[in-house]
């Protein structure tokens, strides 16, 4: 249908609507008249993305020169091909009507991610690590490397799909079309084409873009491949309710004994080549010399293959500067690096805890071994200079070495926001030495200021973004809109109910005072089977933590829950391992799809809460073991609160319950896809029934969760869970719903409906 | 009783047998004592008679072996050779050697079939009653009994019966698995193994019980197992021995530390673990075809660039190798408990893995065998072939997975009930691949419980049932069978949903129709041993009137004698068994109405045949 917002026509490609995605889009556009930012809470499966899409794009059709691109960043690869999934139907739908006019229907949109899994070598593609398709990629397509192709065809391979690339790739545009990373493939393979620099070409002229939040959120990444995007796009952070963690990652590093081993033997490597080529080739390291002296940026304008080391910093950040002279010559910048390197391996050696800022770090580092905060500075771009000159084509190996330097470089750079913090060991096995040196970053608005920065509007939208007021303030940017909008629903499809007790009236709580209590281990083994009796298909439940989940199943496994478990539902628990869960979870569906039922144990902040959805069968109930709160031990954490608290007055405690709660929800969730889906969303914590954890709920979420059902016994909760899905079994079709939680263009022209949407929205 | 026509295989002199000396024979059939100065056998036993042997331990001053024959009588013999103790028990040792050969080979599937009927009744006090009440007083015959009525109460029964010697005869496994298989493969309980309780013997022993059954589920479950069995029984120990040991091996109680090579020595089980882990490996390796599950897809990023060191560390030895090496440093660097409760939870997944994967049908494991065959052949004829061969399987499956991946976008991204010609159609679901489910009984699943009404009993309903035979009643299923398959489900016309609620819930227990009545409920008054007597009495009588009712219609000679004698059963029933609670009722002032039910039953049953005799009667007159 073709909808009239506010002057614009948006081409929807259904039939009907769906309310909230209506007022969705209208507030969307005024969001983008107004050139800002904006921060929306709306359920998953009310079909957000097609919503969101839909708009943009007919903005963009309508008014190229205020919007000129679409920047669509998302969290897992299997994400991103959701979106393009819908960008093509939306296509379609645009080929079908416009069409019908005799207009040219000009649009392109594609995905970018990582070589692994777009490149088409024939033996390089074989490769399952992405790092190990990175190094092969560069040892193949570096331009040192193609010149010794030139030399000697022979002996040193190319990639042929690279050079057929750079011979004709950038000519013509790619047809018009959608993209998807098999598309791009078939594209590839077809031209002969490289799809990976095919794609980063293609992304300059693209109107839509489609990829990972790191490439535009970790400033090495964007600096490579995102530093050429129009600034009059639109930036769309989806499933952004980790947002803040992701800036604070792609800032952070991490050093540990086996960092500083590596980098030793990348330094000595090092040397010894240059040791090499002086006897050589002294020529060589002379030029580079002179052209350090000159300045870094205008002397590297290299080829987009050898960028593949880059500055760790923001952009801004950047000294426009020559490089400093005692670290110029590649002997000096070795030597350099060799002292650094002693003096970490000296801090790592404390037996105490060490917690200090970059400033006190910097003075150290110049009291002890004189090393100057400027030519830390240059530290990453040296490096990367030095790589480049030895003509290195193997760089994996020096993964350490490039870590060390980019910290180097972080913290000769930023003083506020960071912090450094050394543990001679982890507090778990206070026996075994394991030194790590972290460097955080505690303030999650240094990575994506650049973002709001430089495009015109940036929209952080997920299912669960509650409370509204939280990002604004750790982002620290100023939205125009911030709204939330709850489902409408024909027929009450999600059943939230907060256990707090058991039948023997024992209080369920993952409070660390009681959590290894045997009566409240023993409560959530016995509401596992009480809901393995009843639920159908597919239980999820989630643990606070990957430990405590541990220690839960050994002692349901000796009080025989397990078995009891069994003799209803197969059973699978997430690991530690990827892969390994993968496997499980696989078989996990595989379970559900055949009739027999499972139930899957998993933790919560783990990868299945965050990427796998269990729509229909897959989940019919997911159970809440507690109230995921992070851990509150781990002094990383402790000095965000404080940071947190005396910058942006942010009390520890909000803090605290806002990522649980948040956490909770992205759980929980997870269960319901789509107005006909429907779940059970147990809590079982009796934390959960005070209001400032119940508050912190999403609406649509809260808006169920009466207050009958805010205290319940297990047998309680059992009676309730039994007649829901008696309820939801009852056949349900579009006529239920039509009116009340789906529209038709009728309905939606009438005023009265126009009228109850707007009350339904709730803007913070 | 001559010697000559039967092979001696071992004499024993000086053997002595209740205070008397004599000789120990072991012939090709028998063991047999004679006594010294006579010519007769005293004693003897044949093999097929004999359940077991048994053996006095050693260092009691007694040399002694004892026959238990399958009725347990036993006999004791008693070594007394001159020479001494080690002279005697040289002896004995030879006998004990010389039986445990041969009993084996005298072994019968009837004895087996006798003991565990034996057991079932004894386990089962109904259906012994029944037993006494039928056979014994010869209304039916006892192999009537067992293939008919009995396998109805323990369906096990079939098992044990067909399957003789369930634990040492492996041909029997193999019919019953590919029985199975045939038809739709059952699938496996996921608690099988907590399902078998150890029982505690008394002496601080355990004693696991397993059926064919378990077995059959332990070997489908657990190939390495299989394997083992195959290896190793008979030939190497016996089969009870492997079950044993399989009980104590680490393989079994996994959550225990696994203490590496320090293990019980000669763990047999030991190497099954490994070989479970590899496949787990295997699995791991062919990874997931589903994107949307497969978490190690999912991360996208710019790997060299990635900050995030140590959990890349963590990630790549995942990848490159899960050797023993790696996984002992694991173990070393953690606390054990940790570890402990790793392994379990990898057990686990491991275990309902193996469940899933052994319910799958047993042609697609067939047509992985076929296609490693295949590939194998390829394999010796050359290598080129060979690679371009695997290349183009890659291609495949890579083809395969794309073809998955837009399958499942689909699915995931469609927001169906937008759509005008969006149905939610019933045959869109059929066509995902699934298989149709093949019930075997039908009617177990499509005749529910009848409401009793009054008219339930009456004869008129009985005559309809028992004339209508079985072929209409099949093909009254079939047709029903044939309505059910073309069931269109008309949705619009059905119960609103709100109205199926409120019917619901005036179903449930507290609602409208169902308030529960405050009459008093016979149970409470009827005394215990009462109520235990009339469901005595009413299962062996309907058993009776089953035997009654299924003679008619009487069509040859046979049903005609039967009748009878079932009609003179239920008379004798009467006086016999429901007269005397009758009286008793009375007398202890009860509700004599109680026996009226099977009263009333037992008059129809003979209206019936005074009916049909009179017709009969009439019929032999003309």
């Amino acid at each position: 249908m073709k909808l009239n917002v506010d002057g614009l026509i948006v081409y929807f490609p259904y039939d009907y609507i769906y309310p909230e995605q209506y007022s969705y889009i209208v507030e969307l556009k005024k969001c983008l008249d107004a050139k800002g930012s904006a921060l929306l809470e709306m359920p998953s499966g009310t079909g957000k993305t097609i919503s969101l899409l839909s708009l943009i794009v007919a903005y963009i059709r309508s008014k190229p020169h205020s919007l000129s691109k679409l920047i669509y960043c998302s969290r897992t690869v299997p994400e991103i091909e959701k979106v393009i999934e819908e960008l093509k139907r939306l296509n379609e739908y645009y080929e079908k009507e416009v069409s019908a006019n005799g207009e040219k229907n000009t649009f392109i949109a594609l995905c970018l991610t990582s070589r692994k899994n777009l490149c088409i070598h024939p033996q390089v593609s074989k490769e399952r690590d992405g790092r190990i398709v990175d190094g092969k990629c560069y040892s193949l397509t570096a331009s040192h490397r193609r010149m010794l192709h030139e030399e000697n065809p022979d002996e040193v391979p190319n990639c042929s799909f690279y050079e057929h690339f750079d011979a004709k790739g950038r000519d013509g545009l790619l047809p018009n079309g959608v993209y998807s990373i098999d598309d791009l493939k078939d594209y590839g393979r077809e031209k002969g084409f490289c799809p990976y620099f095919l794609a980063r070409y293609a992304i300059t002229y693209a109107n839509v873009i489609v990829y990972s939040y790191y490439y535009l959120l970790d400033p090495k990444i964007a600096d490579l491949v995102s530093s050429e995007l129009a600034k009059n796009s639109v930036v769309v952070f989806d499933e952004a309710h980790n947002i803040d963690n992701v800036c604070i990652e792609s800032l952070s590093v991490k050093i540990s004994k086996k960092t500083i081993e590596k980098s030793q033997n990348s330094i000595n490597s090092l040397s010894s080549t240059i040791q090499s080529i002086k006897e050589a080739d002294e020529q060589k390291l002379k030029e580079e010399y002179s052209r350090l002296v000159q300045g870094l940026r205008d002397a590297n304008i290299a080829r987009e293959t050898d960028l593949i080391l880059a500055n760790p910093i923001l952009p801004d950040d950047i000294l426009k500067e020559a490089v400093p002279g005692n670290i110029r010559t590649a002997e000096h910048f070795i030597n350099f690096l060799k002292r650094f390197l002693e003096y970490v391996k000296s801090r790592l050696k404390s037996q105490h805890v060490v917690q200090e800022s970059p400033a006190s770090f910097l003075k150290d580092i110049s009291n002890k071994v004189c090393i100057e905060r400027k030519p830390l500075r240059f530290c990453a771009e040296r490096l990367r200079s030095l790589i480049k000159t030895l003509e290195i084509s193997d760089i994996t190996d020096f993964s350490s070495l490039t870590l060390l330097c980019n910290f180097a470089t972080l913290v000769s750079t930023y003083t506020q926001g960071f912090n450094i913090i050394i543990e001679p060991f982890d507090d778990r096995t206070p026996n075994i030495s394991n030194p790590i040196l972290h460097f955080n970053c505690m303030d999650a608005s240094i990575a994506i200021k650049p973002v709001f920065g430089r495009f015109q509007s940036v929209i952080i939208t997920s299912g669960t973004l509650s409370p509204l007021e939280m990002y604004p303030k750790i982002l620290d940017f100023h939205p125009v809109i911030s709204a939330s909008f709850t489902m409408t629903l024909a027929r009450p499809c999600i059943c939230p109910m907060i256990v707090s007790k058991g039948n023997d009236q024992v209080a369920m709580t993952s409070k660390f005072e009681s959590r290894n209590d045997m009566a409240v281990v023993r409560n959530y083994g016995i509401l596992l089977i009480e809901m393995a009796a009843i639920v159908p298909d597919g239980i999820v439940c989630f643990f606070p933590s990957y430990y405590y989940m541990e220690s839960v199943v050994a002692s349901w496994y000796e009080q025989g829950v397990i078995d009891q478990l069994l003799r209803r539902k197969l059973l699978f628990i997430e690991t530690t391992d990827a892969a390994e869960t993968s496997l499980a979870l696989n078989n996990y569906v595989k379970a559900c799809e055949n009739g027999r039922g499972a139930i899957l144990l998993s933790v919560a902040r783990g990868k299945v809460s965050e990427g796998v959805d269990f729509e229909h069968h897959l989940g019919r109930c997911v159970i809440m073991f507690g109230i995921p709160y992070v851990y509150t031990q781990s002094r990383i954490l402790k000095a965000r609160l404080e940071y947190l608290r005396d910058q942006y007055q942010i009390k520890e405690n909000d803090f605290l319950t806002f990522d649980a709660m948040r956490n909770a929800a992205q759980c929980v969730g997870r269960v319901l896809r789509g107005k006909t889906d429907y779940g059970i969303m147990c809590f079982a914590d009796k934390r959960f029934s005070r209001f400032d954890k119940r508050g912190k709920l999403p609406k649509w979420i809260q808006e169920h969760l009466k207050d009958t059902l805010c205290n319940l016994s297990i047998e309680e909760a059992v009676q309730i869970a039994r007649k829901f899905l008696r309820q939801m079994a009852q056949p349900f079709t579009r006529e239920d719903q039509l009116g009340v939680s789906l529209l038709t263009y009728e309905q939606l022209k009438s005023e009265d409906t126009q009228r109850k949407i707007q009350s339904r929205v709730q803007t913070g | 009783m001559s010697t000559s026509s039967e092979d001696v295989l071992l004499l024993c002199n000086e053997v002595r047998h209740k205070k008397n000396d004599g000789i120990l024979y072991l012939m090709a059939e028998r063991i047999a004592w004679m006594p010294n100065g006579k010519d007769t056998f005293t004693i003897s036993h044949k093999y097929e008679d004999i359940k077991m042997q048994k053996i006095s331990p050693d260092g009691k001053p007694k040399i002694q072996l004892q026959v238990v024959l399958h009725n347990n009588e036993t006999t004791t013999f008693h070594f007394v050779a001159a020479e001494g103790a080690k002279k005697q028990l040289q002896m004995r040792n030879e006998v004990k050697e010389l039986l445990s050969q041969l009993l084996p080979k005298f072994k019968k599937k009837i004895p087996k079939e006798l003991e565990a009927k034996n057991k079932i009744l004894s386990d089962d006090p109904d259906l012994y009653q029944l037993y006494k009440d039928l056979v014994v007083s010869q209304i039916i015959t006892a192999d009537e009994f067992w293939t008919q009525l009995a396998p109805i109460r323990c369906p096990a029964l079939v098992n044990i019966l067909n399957i003789s010697p369930p634990v040492t005869n492996k041909p029997g496994f193999a019919s019953i698995a590919s029985n199975h298989n045939q038809a739709q493969a059952v699938g496996i309980s996921a608690a099988f193994l907590s399902d078998i309780k150890p029982q505690t013997d008394g002496c601080n022993g355990i004693k696991y019980n397993i059926t064919t059954d378990i077995i059959e589920a332990i070997f489908r479950t657990y190939p390495a197992v299989k394997r083992k069995h195959f290896e190793n029984v008979p030939h190497k120990i016996s089969e009870s021995e492997f079950w044993t040991r399989f009980f104590q091996s680490h393989y079994f109680h996994r959550d225990r530390v696994f203490t590496g090579s320090g293990s019980v020595k000669g763990d047999l089980f030991a190497d099954c673990a490994k070989s479970d882990e590899h496949d787990v490996e295997k699995a791991l390796r062919s990874g997931v075809n589903d994107p949307f599950v497969d978490l190690t897809y999912f991360d996208d990023c710019d790997y060299l660039n990635k900050l995030d060191e140590l959990k890349r560390k963590d990630s790549v030895n995942d990848l490159n190798s899960k050797s023993g090496k790696n996984r002992d440093k694991e173990v070393s660097s953690g606390s054990s408990l940790l570890n402990a409760n790793q392994a379990l939870i990898k057990r686990f997944n491991h275990h309902s893995y193996m469940v899933l994967e052994a319910s799958l049908s047993k042609e697609r494991r067939e047509d992985k065998i076929n296609a490693r065959q295949t590939n194998g052949n390829v394999k010796s004829l050359n290598n080129s072939h060979k690679e371009r061969r695997l290349n183009e399987s890659d291609d495949e499956s890579d083809l395969d997975s794309v073809k998955v991946k837009k399958k499942r976008l689909l699915e995931k991204t469609h927001l169906e009930e937008l759509n005008e010609e969006a149905q939610i159609d019933c045959s869109l679901f059929v066509n995902k691949g699934t298989k149709p489910l093949n019930i075997t009984n039908k009617e177990r699943y499509l005749v529910g419980p009848t409401p009793v009404t009054n008219n339930g009993y009456d004869s008129s309903h009985h005559n309809s049932y028992s004339h209508s035979d079985a072929s209409s009643l099949f093909s009254s299923v079939r047709r029903q069978d044939a309505v059910v398959s073309h069931w269109k489900p008309l949705l619009s016309t059905c119960l609103t949903s709100q109205g199926a609620v409120t019917a619901l819930s005036e179903l449930s227990p507290g609602g409208a129709l169902l308030k529960s009545s405050h009459s008093i409920v016979l149970k409470d008054v009827i005394p215990l041993d009462i109520q235990k007597e009339l469901k005595q009495l009413y299962f062996s009588c309907n058993e009776l009137f089953r035997h009654f009712w299924s003679c008619f219609p009487v069509t040859n000679e046979k049903l005609e004698e039967k009748l009878i004698q079932m009609k003179t059963t239920l008379e004798r029933f009467q006086y016999t068994k429901l007269q005397p609670l009758h009286e008793r009722l009375i007398k202890e002032r009860c509700d004599s109405e109680l026996t009226s039910h099977i009263l009333s039953q037992l008059h129809i049953a003979y209206n019936k045949f005074t009916a049909w005799q009179a017709k009969r009667n009439t019929l032999v007159r003309k």
